[in-house]
Protein backbone atom coordinates (compact mmCIF):
# COMPACT_ATOMS: atom_id res chain seq x y z
CA UNK A 1 0.00 0.00 0.00
CA UNK A 2 2.96 2.14 0.67
CA UNK A 3 4.16 1.83 -2.75
CA UNK A 4 1.20 2.12 -4.73
CA UNK A 5 0.03 5.56 -2.46
CA UNK A 6 3.04 7.67 -4.76
CA UNK A 7 1.93 6.06 -8.06
CA UNK A 8 -1.13 6.67 -7.48
CA UNK A 9 -0.80 10.02 -6.36
CA UNK A 10 1.76 10.60 -9.81
CA UNK A 11 -1.23 9.38 -12.20
CA UNK A 12 -3.55 11.74 -10.61
CA UNK A 13 -0.94 14.67 -10.54
CA UNK A 14 -0.41 13.95 -14.02
CA UNK A 15 -3.65 13.57 -15.24
CA UNK A 16 -4.87 17.27 -13.47
CA UNK A 17 -1.80 18.94 -15.25
CA UNK A 18 -2.60 17.61 -18.88
CA UNK A 19 -6.32 18.00 -18.50
CA UNK A 20 -5.90 21.52 -19.73
CA UNK A 21 -4.45 20.41 -22.72
CA UNK A 22 -6.39 17.36 -23.92
CA UNK A 23 -9.23 19.93 -23.64
CA UNK A 24 -7.86 22.63 -26.18
CA UNK A 25 -6.67 19.70 -28.32
CA UNK A 26 -10.54 18.68 -28.05
CA UNK A 27 -11.47 22.09 -28.64
CA UNK A 28 -9.51 22.40 -31.96
CA UNK A 29 -10.59 18.55 -33.05
CA UNK A 30 -14.05 19.50 -32.74
CA UNK A 31 -14.16 21.81 -35.15
CA UNK A 32 -11.07 19.96 -37.41
CA UNK A 33 -12.84 16.93 -37.46
CA UNK A 34 -15.43 17.37 -39.16
CA UNK A 35 -13.88 20.49 -41.48
CA UNK A 36 -10.98 17.89 -42.69
CA UNK A 37 -13.73 15.48 -43.83
CA UNK A 38 -15.36 18.11 -46.48
CA UNK A 39 -14.70 18.09 -49.33
CA UNK A 40 -14.98 21.96 -50.32
CA UNK A 41 -11.55 23.18 -50.56
CA UNK A 42 -12.37 26.00 -49.15
CA UNK A 43 -13.64 25.23 -45.69
CA UNK A 44 -10.88 22.05 -45.47
CA UNK A 45 -8.23 24.00 -46.06
CA UNK A 46 -8.03 25.81 -42.80
CA UNK A 47 -7.59 22.80 -41.08
CA UNK A 48 -3.97 21.84 -43.02
CA UNK A 49 -3.04 25.22 -42.48
CA UNK A 50 -3.59 25.60 -39.35
CA UNK A 51 -1.32 22.49 -38.25
CA UNK A 52 1.67 25.13 -38.40
CA UNK A 53 -0.19 27.92 -36.82
CA UNK A 54 1.50 29.61 -33.40
CA UNK A 55 -1.57 29.09 -32.33
CA UNK A 56 -2.52 25.85 -32.44
CA UNK A 57 1.11 25.70 -31.08
CA UNK A 58 -0.26 27.33 -28.04
CA UNK A 59 -3.70 25.09 -27.99
CA UNK A 60 -5.39 28.03 -29.22
CA UNK A 61 -8.20 26.53 -31.24
CA UNK A 62 -10.26 28.18 -33.89
CA UNK A 63 -13.33 29.24 -31.07
CA UNK A 64 -10.83 32.00 -30.57
CA UNK A 65 -11.57 33.90 -33.64
CA UNK A 66 -14.42 31.74 -34.91
CA UNK A 67 -16.84 31.33 -31.87
CA UNK A 68 -18.81 28.69 -31.85
CA UNK A 69 -18.99 25.69 -29.55
CA UNK A 70 -16.06 22.69 -30.65
CA UNK A 71 -17.32 20.61 -28.07
CA UNK A 72 -21.04 19.90 -29.21
CA UNK A 73 -21.49 16.86 -31.58
CA UNK A 74 -24.42 18.71 -33.41
CA UNK A 75 -23.45 20.60 -36.04
CA UNK A 76 -26.06 23.24 -35.73
CA UNK A 77 -26.05 24.14 -32.46
CA UNK A 78 -21.77 24.21 -32.70
CA UNK A 79 -22.27 26.68 -35.35
CA UNK A 80 -24.79 28.97 -33.74
CA UNK A 81 -25.52 32.33 -32.75
CA UNK A 82 -25.99 31.24 -29.50
CA UNK A 83 -22.80 30.23 -28.53
CA UNK A 84 -21.13 32.95 -30.45
CA UNK A 85 -20.50 31.45 -34.02
CA UNK A 86 -19.51 34.30 -36.49
CA UNK A 87 -18.23 32.15 -39.54
CA UNK A 88 -15.64 34.16 -41.84
CA UNK A 89 -15.07 37.63 -39.94
CA UNK A 90 -15.86 40.67 -41.84
CA UNK A 91 -12.58 42.24 -42.75
CA UNK A 92 -13.46 45.60 -40.57
CA UNK A 93 -13.43 43.14 -37.20
CA UNK A 94 -10.70 41.48 -37.48
CA UNK A 95 -8.13 43.92 -36.07
CA UNK A 96 -10.96 43.89 -32.51
CA UNK A 97 -11.02 40.22 -33.05
CA UNK A 98 -7.55 39.83 -32.69
CA UNK A 99 -7.17 42.63 -30.32
CA UNK A 100 -9.11 41.05 -27.85
CA UNK A 101 -5.82 38.79 -26.79
CA UNK A 102 -3.00 40.82 -28.52
CA UNK A 103 -3.79 43.90 -26.39
CA UNK A 104 -4.31 41.97 -23.30
CA UNK A 105 -0.98 42.09 -20.84
CA UNK A 106 -2.64 39.93 -18.71
CA UNK A 107 -3.66 37.16 -21.50
CA UNK A 108 -0.35 38.10 -23.87
CA UNK A 109 1.85 37.44 -20.46
CA UNK A 110 0.64 33.66 -19.81
CA UNK A 111 1.45 32.91 -23.82
CA UNK A 112 4.84 35.18 -25.16
CA UNK A 113 5.62 37.54 -22.60
CA UNK A 114 8.37 39.35 -24.59
CA UNK A 115 5.44 39.98 -27.50
CA UNK A 116 4.35 44.08 -27.83
CA UNK A 117 0.59 44.43 -27.19
CA UNK A 118 0.48 47.78 -28.75
CA UNK A 119 -0.38 46.71 -32.71
CA UNK A 120 -3.59 47.39 -32.26
CA UNK A 121 -2.70 51.08 -31.14
CA UNK A 122 -0.57 51.46 -33.42
CA UNK A 123 -2.82 49.75 -36.43
CA UNK A 124 -5.29 52.52 -35.81
CA UNK A 125 -2.54 55.11 -36.27
CA UNK A 126 -1.90 53.55 -39.69
CA UNK A 127 -3.57 54.53 -43.19
CA UNK A 128 -4.76 50.85 -43.13
CA UNK A 129 -6.44 51.03 -39.99
CA UNK A 130 -8.11 54.30 -40.28
CA UNK A 131 -9.25 53.42 -43.62
CA UNK A 132 -10.39 49.72 -41.99
CA UNK A 133 -11.85 51.65 -39.03
CA UNK A 134 -14.07 53.74 -42.13
CA UNK A 135 -15.58 50.67 -43.54
CA UNK A 136 -12.89 50.03 -46.19
CA UNK A 137 -12.85 46.25 -46.54
CA UNK A 138 -9.80 46.10 -49.32
CA UNK A 139 -7.20 47.76 -46.90
CA UNK A 140 -4.74 45.30 -44.99
CA UNK A 141 -6.18 44.14 -41.68
CA UNK A 142 -3.99 41.87 -39.91
CA UNK A 143 -4.94 38.86 -41.32
CA UNK A 144 -3.87 40.15 -44.64
CA UNK A 145 -0.05 40.56 -43.94
CA UNK A 146 0.12 37.39 -41.32
CA UNK A 147 -1.94 35.11 -43.04
CA UNK A 148 -5.46 33.57 -41.63
CA UNK A 149 -4.32 30.16 -41.06
CA UNK A 150 -0.30 29.96 -40.99
CA UNK A 151 -0.10 32.62 -38.80
CA UNK A 152 3.71 31.93 -37.45
CA UNK A 153 6.48 34.10 -35.51
CA UNK A 154 7.82 37.27 -37.52
CA UNK A 155 11.11 35.54 -36.81
CA UNK A 156 10.18 32.03 -38.40
CA UNK A 157 11.33 31.86 -42.17
CA UNK A 158 8.11 30.52 -43.78
CA UNK A 159 6.37 33.87 -41.96
CA UNK A 160 4.93 35.97 -44.11
CA UNK A 161 6.45 38.58 -42.52
CA UNK A 162 9.79 37.30 -42.29
CA UNK A 163 12.11 39.93 -43.15
CA UNK A 164 12.69 38.30 -46.87
CA UNK A 165 9.11 37.05 -47.52
CA UNK A 166 7.90 40.74 -46.08
CA UNK A 167 8.05 42.84 -49.48
CA UNK A 168 6.04 40.15 -51.17
CA UNK A 169 3.47 40.27 -48.53
CA UNK A 170 3.27 44.11 -49.30
CA UNK A 171 3.49 43.53 -53.13
CA UNK A 172 0.57 41.15 -53.32
CA UNK A 173 -1.70 44.07 -52.73
CA UNK A 174 0.60 47.12 -53.31
CA UNK A 175 1.83 45.84 -56.73
CA UNK A 176 -1.60 45.24 -57.86
CA UNK A 177 -3.19 47.28 -60.13
CA UNK A 178 -6.22 46.54 -60.36
CA UNK A 179 -6.14 46.10 -56.88
CA UNK A 180 -4.98 49.34 -56.18
CA UNK A 181 -7.07 50.80 -58.55
CA UNK A 182 -9.11 54.20 -56.68
CA UNK A 183 -6.27 54.55 -54.20
CA UNK A 184 -4.48 56.79 -55.98
CA UNK A 185 -1.07 55.70 -55.22
CA UNK A 186 1.55 54.26 -57.82
CA UNK A 187 2.24 50.35 -58.03
CA UNK A 188 5.63 50.03 -58.58
CA UNK A 189 7.41 50.43 -55.37
CA UNK A 190 8.02 46.31 -55.28
CA UNK A 191 9.56 46.56 -58.38
CA UNK A 192 11.51 50.12 -57.75
CA UNK A 193 12.97 48.53 -54.48
CA UNK A 194 13.90 44.84 -55.41
CA UNK A 195 16.63 46.39 -57.90
CA UNK A 196 17.43 49.15 -55.23
CA UNK A 197 20.47 49.03 -53.22
CA UNK A 198 18.81 47.81 -50.30
CA UNK A 199 16.06 45.43 -52.17
CA UNK A 200 19.46 43.70 -53.66
CA UNK A 201 20.84 43.29 -50.42
CA UNK A 202 17.79 41.69 -48.79
CA UNK A 203 16.20 39.66 -51.55
CA UNK A 204 19.55 38.77 -53.41
CA UNK A 205 22.68 38.61 -50.98
CA UNK A 206 20.15 37.59 -48.57
CA UNK A 207 21.29 40.16 -46.18
CA UNK A 208 18.53 39.83 -43.26
CA UNK A 209 19.59 43.34 -41.43
CA UNK A 210 18.78 45.01 -45.06
CA UNK A 211 15.52 47.19 -44.54
CA UNK A 212 12.51 46.04 -45.93
CA UNK A 213 9.16 48.00 -46.12
CA UNK A 214 8.39 48.28 -42.57
CA UNK A 215 12.21 49.22 -41.75
CA UNK A 216 10.92 52.61 -43.26
CA UNK A 217 7.19 52.73 -43.32
CA UNK A 218 6.17 50.68 -39.67
CA UNK A 219 4.49 47.63 -39.83
CA UNK A 220 1.39 48.03 -37.46
CA UNK A 221 1.67 51.65 -37.71
CA UNK A 222 2.56 51.85 -41.31
CA UNK A 223 2.44 55.59 -43.08
CA UNK A 224 4.51 57.07 -45.78
CA UNK A 225 7.22 59.11 -43.85
CA UNK A 226 6.40 62.70 -43.44
CA UNK A 227 8.64 64.76 -45.61
CA UNK A 228 10.54 66.19 -42.27
CA UNK A 229 10.62 62.33 -40.77
CA UNK A 230 12.90 60.78 -44.02
CA UNK A 231 16.08 61.79 -42.46
CA UNK A 232 15.45 60.24 -39.21
CA UNK A 233 14.13 57.16 -40.82
CA UNK A 234 17.03 56.95 -42.91
CA UNK A 235 19.15 58.01 -40.23
CA UNK A 236 17.98 54.38 -38.18
CA UNK A 237 20.88 52.86 -39.99
CA UNK A 238 23.05 56.44 -41.55
CA UNK A 239 23.07 58.04 -38.66
CA UNK A 240 26.37 59.79 -39.89
CA UNK A 241 24.62 60.61 -43.08
CA UNK A 242 21.97 61.92 -41.16
CA UNK A 243 24.00 64.07 -38.53
CA UNK A 244 25.80 65.84 -40.98
CA UNK A 245 23.31 66.55 -43.25
CA UNK A 246 21.41 67.84 -40.26
CA UNK A 247 23.92 70.18 -39.17
CA UNK A 248 24.50 71.40 -42.85
CA UNK A 249 22.85 74.43 -44.56
CA UNK A 250 21.19 72.55 -47.10
CA UNK A 251 18.91 71.04 -44.11
CA UNK A 252 17.30 74.34 -43.62
CA UNK A 253 17.04 74.97 -47.63
CA UNK A 254 15.42 71.82 -47.83
CA UNK A 255 12.99 72.57 -44.70
CA UNK A 256 11.86 75.75 -46.63
CA UNK A 257 11.53 74.06 -50.11
CA UNK A 258 9.56 71.44 -48.46
CA UNK A 259 12.17 68.58 -49.75
CA UNK A 260 12.59 65.64 -48.45
CA UNK A 261 15.91 65.02 -47.26
CA UNK A 262 17.51 61.63 -48.40
CA UNK A 263 14.73 61.23 -50.94
CA UNK A 264 15.53 64.37 -53.28
CA UNK A 265 19.01 62.97 -54.30
CA UNK A 266 18.48 58.56 -53.35
CA UNK A 267 14.89 58.54 -54.37
CA UNK A 268 12.73 56.18 -52.21
CA UNK A 269 12.11 53.01 -53.29
CA UNK A 270 14.65 53.01 -55.79
CA UNK A 271 17.60 53.94 -53.89
CA UNK A 272 20.82 52.83 -56.06
CA UNK A 273 24.17 51.78 -54.52
CA UNK A 274 25.96 54.76 -53.80
CA UNK A 275 28.24 56.20 -56.57
CA UNK A 276 30.45 59.52 -57.26
CA UNK A 277 28.09 59.33 -60.14
CA UNK A 278 25.24 61.29 -58.80
CA UNK A 279 27.54 64.38 -58.22
CA UNK A 280 29.25 64.67 -61.53
CA UNK A 281 28.25 67.96 -63.10
CA UNK A 282 25.19 68.85 -64.89
CA UNK A 283 23.76 65.49 -64.91
CA UNK A 284 24.37 65.48 -60.97
CA UNK A 285 21.60 65.53 -58.16
CA UNK A 286 22.83 68.63 -57.23
CA UNK A 287 21.87 70.64 -60.61
CA UNK A 288 18.05 69.43 -59.98
CA UNK A 289 18.36 73.20 -57.62
CA UNK A 290 22.17 73.96 -58.47
CA UNK A 291 22.53 75.66 -61.95
CA UNK A 292 26.51 76.69 -63.40
CA UNK A 293 24.93 80.49 -64.15
CA UNK A 294 23.10 81.27 -60.90
CA UNK A 295 24.95 79.04 -58.37
CA UNK A 296 27.78 77.47 -60.34
CA UNK A 297 29.60 77.28 -56.95
CA UNK A 298 26.91 74.26 -55.64
CA UNK A 299 28.15 72.46 -58.76
CA UNK A 300 31.89 73.13 -58.52
CA UNK A 301 31.82 71.94 -55.36
CA UNK A 302 29.75 68.57 -56.07
CA UNK A 303 32.37 67.59 -58.95
CA UNK A 304 35.43 68.58 -56.64
CA UNK A 305 34.03 66.33 -54.07
CA UNK A 306 33.64 63.52 -57.05
CA UNK A 307 37.25 63.92 -58.10
CA UNK A 308 38.58 63.23 -54.74
CA UNK A 309 36.55 60.14 -53.80
CA UNK A 310 37.52 59.06 -56.98
CA UNK A 311 40.92 59.62 -57.01
CA UNK A 312 41.25 57.72 -53.78
CA UNK A 313 39.01 54.94 -54.98
CA UNK A 314 41.09 54.97 -58.15
CA UNK A 315 44.32 54.91 -55.85
CA UNK A 316 42.80 51.85 -53.51
CA UNK A 317 41.91 49.69 -56.92
CA UNK A 318 45.33 50.22 -58.18
CA UNK A 319 46.84 49.14 -54.63
CA UNK A 320 44.93 46.44 -54.71
CA UNK A 321 45.95 44.89 -57.62
CA UNK A 322 49.21 44.81 -56.76
CA UNK A 323 48.24 43.50 -52.89
CA UNK A 324 46.15 40.52 -54.20
CA UNK A 325 49.29 39.86 -57.41
CA UNK A 326 51.68 39.84 -54.32
CA UNK A 327 49.15 37.66 -52.24
CA UNK A 328 48.64 34.92 -55.70
CA UNK A 329 52.65 35.03 -55.46
CA UNK A 330 52.93 34.16 -51.38
CA UNK A 331 53.90 37.71 -50.27
CA UNK A 332 53.48 38.59 -46.94
CA UNK A 333 50.89 40.86 -47.57
CA UNK A 334 49.16 41.22 -44.28
CA UNK A 335 50.91 45.08 -43.33
CA UNK A 336 50.69 46.08 -46.30
CA UNK A 337 46.63 44.79 -46.85
CA UNK A 338 45.92 46.47 -43.01
CA UNK A 339 47.05 49.70 -44.17
CA UNK A 340 44.87 49.85 -47.00
CA UNK A 341 41.99 48.59 -44.87
CA UNK A 342 42.15 51.31 -43.58
CA UNK A 343 42.48 54.00 -46.77
CA UNK A 344 38.98 52.10 -47.82
CA UNK A 345 37.46 53.05 -44.36
CA UNK A 346 38.60 56.59 -45.47
CA UNK A 347 36.76 56.33 -48.77
CA UNK A 348 33.76 55.48 -46.55
CA UNK A 349 34.17 58.17 -44.34
CA UNK A 350 34.44 60.23 -47.49
CA UNK A 351 31.23 59.51 -48.51
CA UNK A 352 29.73 60.13 -45.41
CA UNK A 353 31.13 63.72 -45.34
CA UNK A 354 29.88 64.54 -48.65
CA UNK A 355 26.52 64.89 -46.61
CA UNK A 356 28.06 67.83 -44.67
CA UNK A 357 27.96 69.40 -48.51
CA UNK A 358 31.75 70.96 -47.15
CA UNK A 359 34.14 70.14 -50.21
CA UNK A 360 36.89 70.98 -47.41
CA UNK A 361 36.14 68.21 -45.05
CA UNK A 362 35.59 65.49 -47.69
CA UNK A 363 38.96 66.57 -49.56
CA UNK A 364 40.43 66.50 -45.54
CA UNK A 365 39.11 62.81 -45.60
CA UNK A 366 40.23 61.73 -48.89
CA UNK A 367 43.78 63.40 -47.94
CA UNK A 368 44.01 60.98 -45.35
CA UNK A 369 42.87 58.12 -47.66
CA UNK A 370 45.81 59.14 -50.39
CA UNK A 371 48.43 59.20 -47.52
CA UNK A 372 47.32 55.89 -46.37
CA UNK A 373 46.73 54.36 -49.66
CA UNK A 374 50.05 55.86 -50.39
CA UNK A 375 51.38 53.97 -47.95
CA UNK A 376 50.42 50.87 -49.01
CA UNK A 377 51.46 51.54 -52.46
CA UNK A 378 55.10 51.86 -51.50
CA UNK A 379 54.63 48.21 -49.31
CA UNK A 380 53.15 46.70 -52.32
CA UNK A 381 56.22 47.80 -55.16
CA UNK A 382 58.15 46.69 -52.31
CA UNK A 383 56.90 43.78 -51.62
CA UNK A 384 56.74 42.99 -55.90
CA UNK A 385 60.14 44.04 -56.29
CA UNK A 386 61.89 42.10 -53.59
CA UNK A 387 59.83 39.41 -55.37
CA UNK A 388 61.92 40.25 -59.15
CA UNK A 389 65.04 40.42 -57.00
CA UNK A 390 64.74 37.27 -55.72
CA UNK A 391 63.81 35.58 -59.20
CA UNK A 392 66.60 37.47 -60.90
CA UNK A 393 69.12 36.37 -57.99
CA UNK A 394 67.80 32.77 -58.57
CA UNK A 395 68.59 33.08 -62.28
CA UNK A 396 72.16 34.66 -61.71
CA UNK A 397 72.83 31.74 -59.14
CA UNK A 398 71.42 29.25 -61.17
CA UNK A 399 73.90 30.39 -64.04
CA UNK A 400 77.12 30.91 -61.75
CA UNK A 401 76.22 27.33 -60.88
CA UNK A 402 76.49 26.38 -63.79
CA UNK A 403 78.97 27.68 -65.27
CA UNK A 404 81.08 26.33 -62.46
CA UNK A 405 79.81 22.73 -62.97
CA UNK A 406 81.22 23.74 -66.79
CA UNK A 407 84.46 24.99 -65.83
CA UNK A 408 84.90 22.49 -63.58
CA UNK A 409 84.26 19.89 -65.93
CA UNK A 410 86.82 21.77 -68.90
CA UNK A 411 89.20 21.69 -66.26
CA UNK A 412 89.45 18.33 -65.55
CA UNK A 413 89.35 17.66 -68.55
CA UNK A 414 92.65 20.20 -69.13
CA UNK A 415 94.08 18.39 -66.19
CA UNK A 416 93.97 15.21 -68.09
CA UNK A 417 95.14 16.19 -71.53
CA UNK A 418 98.45 17.91 -69.80
CA UNK A 419 98.91 14.44 -67.70
CA UNK A 420 98.20 12.38 -70.92
CA UNK A 421 100.89 15.02 -73.24
CA UNK A 422 103.49 14.03 -70.19
CA UNK B 1 98.36 37.89 -73.45
CA UNK B 2 96.90 35.66 -71.17
CA UNK B 3 96.92 32.25 -72.48
CA UNK B 4 94.00 29.52 -72.74
CA UNK B 5 94.86 27.73 -69.31
CA UNK B 6 95.11 30.88 -67.36
CA UNK B 7 91.74 32.32 -68.73
CA UNK B 8 90.37 29.06 -67.98
CA UNK B 9 91.70 28.97 -64.32
CA UNK B 10 91.12 32.92 -63.74
CA UNK B 11 87.29 32.16 -65.22
CA UNK B 12 86.69 28.99 -62.44
CA UNK B 13 88.45 31.34 -60.07
CA UNK B 14 85.82 34.28 -60.40
CA UNK B 15 83.13 31.70 -60.71
CA UNK B 16 83.54 29.34 -57.59
CA UNK B 17 83.52 33.54 -55.57
CA UNK B 18 80.14 33.50 -57.10
CA UNK B 19 78.82 29.97 -56.95
CA UNK B 20 79.72 30.83 -53.18
CA UNK B 21 77.94 34.47 -53.30
CA UNK B 22 74.63 32.68 -54.10
CA UNK B 23 74.94 30.17 -51.88
CA UNK B 24 76.22 32.40 -49.02
CA UNK B 25 73.63 35.25 -49.57
CA UNK B 26 70.52 33.91 -48.87
CA UNK B 27 72.10 32.30 -45.82
CA UNK B 28 72.77 35.45 -44.48
CA UNK B 29 69.34 37.00 -45.50
CA UNK B 30 68.11 33.99 -43.89
CA UNK B 31 69.59 35.00 -40.17
CA UNK B 32 67.41 38.47 -40.35
CA UNK B 33 64.33 37.69 -38.90
CA UNK B 34 61.63 36.95 -41.64
CA UNK B 35 58.07 38.36 -41.29
CA UNK B 36 55.67 35.87 -40.04
CA UNK B 37 52.82 34.50 -42.01
CA UNK B 38 49.56 34.85 -40.74
CA UNK B 39 48.47 31.52 -40.43
CA UNK B 40 51.34 31.34 -37.78
CA UNK B 41 49.82 33.96 -35.88
CA UNK B 42 47.37 32.52 -33.04
CA UNK B 43 48.20 34.72 -29.97
CA UNK B 44 50.03 38.08 -30.14
CA UNK B 45 51.17 40.82 -27.34
CA UNK B 46 49.47 43.75 -27.76
CA UNK B 47 51.13 46.05 -25.22
CA UNK B 48 51.16 46.55 -21.60
CA UNK B 49 48.69 47.48 -19.39
CA UNK B 50 49.51 51.01 -19.13
CA UNK B 51 49.20 51.46 -23.15
CA UNK B 52 45.48 50.72 -22.57
CA UNK B 53 43.49 53.80 -20.19
CA UNK B 54 40.37 52.41 -18.49
CA UNK B 55 37.07 52.72 -20.54
CA UNK B 56 38.69 53.24 -23.79
CA UNK B 57 38.91 51.19 -26.92
CA UNK B 58 42.36 50.06 -29.03
CA UNK B 59 42.29 48.98 -32.52
CA UNK B 60 45.30 46.49 -33.14
CA UNK B 61 46.30 44.08 -35.49
CA UNK B 62 45.89 40.70 -35.68
CA UNK B 63 47.38 39.18 -38.98
CA UNK B 64 45.26 40.70 -41.58
CA UNK B 65 42.33 41.60 -39.81
CA UNK B 66 41.40 44.23 -37.16
CA UNK B 67 41.15 43.61 -33.63
CA UNK B 68 39.50 45.74 -30.78
CA UNK B 69 40.96 45.35 -27.09
CA UNK B 70 38.50 47.47 -24.69
CA UNK B 71 40.18 48.19 -21.21
CA UNK B 72 36.59 48.72 -19.33
CA UNK B 73 35.93 51.23 -16.80
CA UNK B 74 35.70 48.06 -14.08
CA UNK B 75 39.67 47.62 -15.71
CA UNK B 76 38.51 44.26 -17.31
CA UNK B 77 39.72 43.44 -20.61
CA UNK B 78 38.02 42.02 -23.84
CA UNK B 79 39.13 41.81 -27.15
CA UNK B 80 36.91 41.22 -30.43
CA UNK B 81 37.61 40.96 -33.81
CA UNK B 82 36.73 44.94 -34.91
CA UNK B 83 34.90 43.69 -38.11
CA UNK B 84 31.34 43.99 -38.41
CA UNK B 85 29.35 40.98 -38.82
CA UNK B 86 26.95 42.89 -41.11
CA UNK B 87 29.02 44.51 -43.87
CA UNK B 88 32.46 43.75 -42.74
CA UNK B 89 33.03 47.56 -42.13
CA UNK B 90 35.86 48.41 -38.87
CA UNK B 91 34.17 49.34 -35.35
CA UNK B 92 34.98 51.43 -32.77
CA UNK B 93 34.47 51.22 -29.02
CA UNK B 94 32.34 54.64 -28.18
CA UNK B 95 32.76 55.82 -24.83
CA UNK B 96 30.20 58.03 -24.67
CA UNK B 97 27.68 55.19 -25.86
CA UNK B 98 29.28 52.14 -23.30
CA UNK B 99 28.95 50.71 -26.16
CA UNK B 100 31.13 48.96 -29.60
CA UNK B 101 29.50 51.15 -32.75
CA UNK B 102 30.10 50.36 -36.51
CA UNK B 103 29.44 53.64 -38.20
CA UNK B 104 28.66 52.45 -41.51
CA UNK B 105 24.43 51.63 -40.97
CA UNK B 106 24.95 52.47 -37.15
CA UNK B 107 25.32 48.74 -35.76
CA UNK B 108 25.83 48.55 -31.84
CA UNK B 109 27.52 45.88 -30.00
CA UNK B 110 27.18 45.90 -25.86
CA UNK B 111 30.79 45.20 -24.45
CA UNK B 112 30.41 41.83 -24.68
CA UNK B 113 29.83 42.10 -28.30
CA UNK B 114 26.79 40.75 -28.46
CA UNK B 115 24.69 42.67 -31.47
CA UNK B 116 21.84 45.03 -29.81
CA UNK B 117 20.74 47.29 -32.12
CA UNK B 118 20.70 48.02 -36.05
CA UNK B 119 21.67 45.52 -39.05
CA UNK B 120 24.75 43.05 -37.49
CA UNK B 121 22.98 40.16 -37.34
CA UNK B 122 25.20 38.05 -35.09
CA UNK B 123 27.72 38.85 -32.25
CA UNK B 124 31.17 40.31 -32.96
CA UNK B 125 33.79 37.15 -32.87
CA UNK B 126 35.97 37.26 -29.43
CA UNK B 127 39.03 36.78 -28.53
CA UNK B 128 40.38 35.17 -25.36
CA UNK B 129 42.68 38.02 -23.20
CA UNK B 130 45.93 36.79 -21.04
CA UNK B 131 47.75 38.93 -18.69
CA UNK B 132 51.00 38.25 -18.18
CA UNK B 133 52.24 40.73 -15.38
CA UNK B 134 51.70 43.56 -16.67
CA UNK B 135 51.46 42.79 -20.45
CA UNK B 136 48.20 42.39 -22.55
CA UNK B 137 48.20 39.10 -24.71
CA UNK B 138 44.73 38.02 -27.10
CA UNK B 139 44.81 34.88 -28.38
CA UNK B 140 42.35 33.09 -31.03
CA UNK B 141 39.05 31.12 -29.25
CA UNK B 142 39.17 27.57 -29.27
Amino acid sequence: MKILFPIILYLVVSLLLLAPCALCQDEVSGCVNCHSELDDGDIEAPTELFKNDIHNQAALGCVGCHGGDPTSDDEDLAMSEATGFIGVPDPTDIPKICSKCHSDPVFMKSFDPGLAIDQYAKYMTSIHGIRNSAGDTKVAQCASCHRAHDIRKANDPKSSTYAFNLPGTCAACHANNVYMAGYDIATDQHTDYERSVHGIALLEKRDIGAPACNDCHGNHGAVPPEVGSIDKVCGLCHANNMTNFDQSTHNEYFDALEMPACETCHSNHYVDSPSTDILDGETSVCAQCHNSDESPEGLEAADGMRKSIDSLNTSLTVVKEKLDESDRKGLFVTNALFTWQEARQKEFAAKTAVHTFDLGKVTGVTAEGLELASQADVAADDLLAGYVFRRAGLAVSVFFLGLLALLLWLKARQIDARQQSL
Amino acid sequence: MIDRRSFLDWLLGGTVFAGLAAILYPAARYLEPQEIPEAAISSLKVGTIEDFPLDSGTIFKFGRKPGLLIHDADGKFRAFHATCTHLSCVVQYRKDMGAIYCACHNGRFDINGKNISGPPPRPLEEFDVHLKGNEVYVSLRG
